[in-house]
């Protein structure tokens, strides 16, 4: 039982006439290790959701509770909150202020109040993790940097806090699509090896279908679907009312389905796909096509 | 936090304040600074006080809110009354070890803070009514009969713009970098002075680089569209001076003025 979201509802400035209301009773549970992904339109209110797991923001209306703790008593550690909770913002390379690389990373553990000793392993621990080679760029400027790399070492920043659950705001925003891949690529494997919950924040559909096992789908503050994610691709007409498209693959499989092809409408990788299509169409015309497979 | 600061905000809405030409309100506004630099009595203030009521009712604006925009200066307000109280000479009311209230100080210091509320109300009901760009038409056009004698009043009016434009972009900006470091276990919080001035490097560094960053961004695309200035400029939507601008501007001229002769003493 880590994250519990029960009827949270939010409204930023509040008592003004310029009051918007970013999250309406929104409930939801996410379990350790869970891989979730949460999509949504532009101005959905997926950051200020994340933004209340580490009680970046306190309940205001309804409750958040990690691990039991409840994030809006009057008395909480926020640090331990953060400690556990980490959050990787939206651009999170705006947020990088040392000279050296290595020194931007222990930000995060030094005010944990770790010793040097210690705050010197997680650094290099984390900035291994995001796959970038320590002793090439640890003195460095973090200005000197490519952005992609500019980018990873911010994560590393949080991640040098060891959190057992990791948020990422659209990780991928304003990257070119080799480097997209890569650094999926990379949470992908943080995932797997550190064994943490990681929750990450999209309105790229392609991006997390891939990625995730579970999808929360949010619409103008409120959850409008939760669910495995093939489950949520079937809901083809929803998806596209609330303005997000299924991945291409999934279109594709559709159509198929309507021309009178028996494949499986919930495909999304293209070795999903071909092995659908090679089953439907049967072995006799499999093997016309003999070259694709 | 941050957000609860609603400095140069313009909120859109539909009434005769809104409507008004923004020389007529900048006009007016000025004319009411003047008049509470004036006027000093309490009556007078008494006075001035409605005006401003009645200006803010007109506006739709929920009053509440209007005076919200006094949040951010309290402190500023509480410190020229206290220092007021105990420096002015008179006769002394009350002893507090070294310092002592005088009736002369509460006097002043009473009004002075009220002197204060009423200017920064004003100038806020002026922000909130009028969009910055009306505002700074409304300033370069008020100062266009100066360029003659060197004064560069459509640049002047340019900064103003960009300027009132990127004071809630830097603040959401503030916002944002600062939960960001807080992420990371920063605390802005708690500390003594130093140690809270050291703890704002986090959030200062980067957003000084931003607003750089912004600032060369706007250059750029100034250029790229081949911004030169006012040279042969014309606007999408010209100020025009109705019947109740001049009728309020009569109005407030009039008010004022008569309020500044019977109460200047
Ligand atoms: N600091 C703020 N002050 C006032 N309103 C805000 C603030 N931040 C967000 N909002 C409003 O809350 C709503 C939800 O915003 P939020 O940033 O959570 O959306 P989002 O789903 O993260 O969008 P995006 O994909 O653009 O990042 C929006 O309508 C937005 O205008
Ligand atoms: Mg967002």
């Amino acid at each position: 039982m880590a994250i519990v979201v029960k009827n949270l509802t939010y409204t930023y400035m509040k008592g003004t006439p310029l009051a918007a209301t970013a999250l309406h009773d929104v409930s939801f549970t996410i379990e350790d290790g869970e891989f979730v992904g949460i999509i949504g339109q532009t101005g959905s209110g997926k950051s200020t959701l994340i933004q209340h797991l580490n009680a970046l923001i306190r309940p205001e209306l309804g409750r958040v509770s990690v691990d039991g703790v409840d994030l809006g008593a009057r008395k909480v550690n926020l640090r331990a909150i953060r400690e556990k909770v980490g959050l990787v913002f939206q651009f999170p390379e705006h947020q990088v202020f040392e000279e050296t690389v290595a020194a931007d990373t222990a930000f995060g553990p030094r005010n944990l109040g770790l010793s040097d000793a210690a705050v010197a392993r997680r650094v290099k621990d984390a900035i291994a993790a995001v796959g970038l080679d320590y002793e090439a760029v640890k003195g460095r400027s973090p200005y000197e940097l490519s952005g992609g790399q500019l980018r990873l070492i911010a994560i590393a920043g949080v991640l040098a806090m060891q959190p057992r659950v990791l948020i990422l705001d659209e990780p991928t925003a304003g990257l070119d699509p080799r480097g997209r891949d890569e650094l999926l690529e990379k949470i992908r494997q943080m995932y797997e090896e550190l064994g943490i919950t990681v929750i990450l924040v999209s309105h790229n559909m392609e991006e997390v279908a891939r990625m995730v096992k579970r999808l929360i789908v949010m619409h103008r503050g409120r959850i409008a679907l939760d669910g495995p994610v093939r489950e949520i691709f079937r809901q083809a007409e929803l998806l596209r009312e609330i303005g997000l498209a299924t991945p291409q693959l999934t279109q594709l499989a559709r159509r198929l389905r309507e021309k009178g092809l028996k494949v499986d409408e919930t495909v999304f990788t293209v070795e999903e796909a071909r092995v659908e299509i090679l089953a439907a169409l049967g072995q006799n015309q499999a093997r016309r096509f003999g070259n694709l497979g | 936090m941050v957000n609860t600061i609603t400095i140069g905000q313009y909120v859109p809405a539909e009434s005769i304040i809104h409507e008004l030409d923004p020389r007529t309100k900048i006009g007016a506004v000025t004319l009411l600074i003047v008049a509470l630099f004036l006027v000093n009595s309490f009556t007078g203030y008494g006075l001035i006080t409605g005006f401003l009521g009645v200006a803010i009712l007109l506006s739709g604006l929920p009053v509440r809110f209007v005076m919200r925009s006094i949040r951010p200066l309290v402190i500023i307000i509480i410190f020229t009354f206290i220092l007021n109280i105990f420096m002015t000479p008179g006769k002394t009311l009350l002893l507090l070890g070294p310092l002592q209230v005088t009736d002369t100080g509460l006097y002043r210091g009473t009004f002075m803070s009220i002197r204060l509320v009423l200017l920064i109300l004003a100038t806020s009901l002026l922000t909130l009514t009028t969009s910055p760009i009306r505002l700074t038409d409304g300033v370069e056009r008020i100062l266009a009969p100066f360029k003659r004698v060197g004064v560069p009043a459509h640049e002047l009016a340019m900064m103003m713009t960009i300027a009132l434009r990127f004071i809630p972009t830097l603040l959401e900006e503030t916002d944002r970098i600062m939960k960001a470091q807080m992420a990371r276990g920063a605390d802005f919080e708690s500390g003594n002075l130093v140690g809270r001035a050291k703890n704002l490097v986090p959030l200062l560094v980067p957003l000084f680089i931003s607003a750089f960053r912004r600032a060369d961004e706007l250059a750029t695309a100034m250029e790229a569209r081949c911004y030169r200035g006012d040279e042969g400029r014309t606007k999408l939507t010209q100020l025009v001076v109705r019947r109740v601008d001049v009728v309020a501007l009569l109005a407030t001229v009039a008010f004022l003025t008569g309020t500044v002769i019977w109460f200047r003493v």
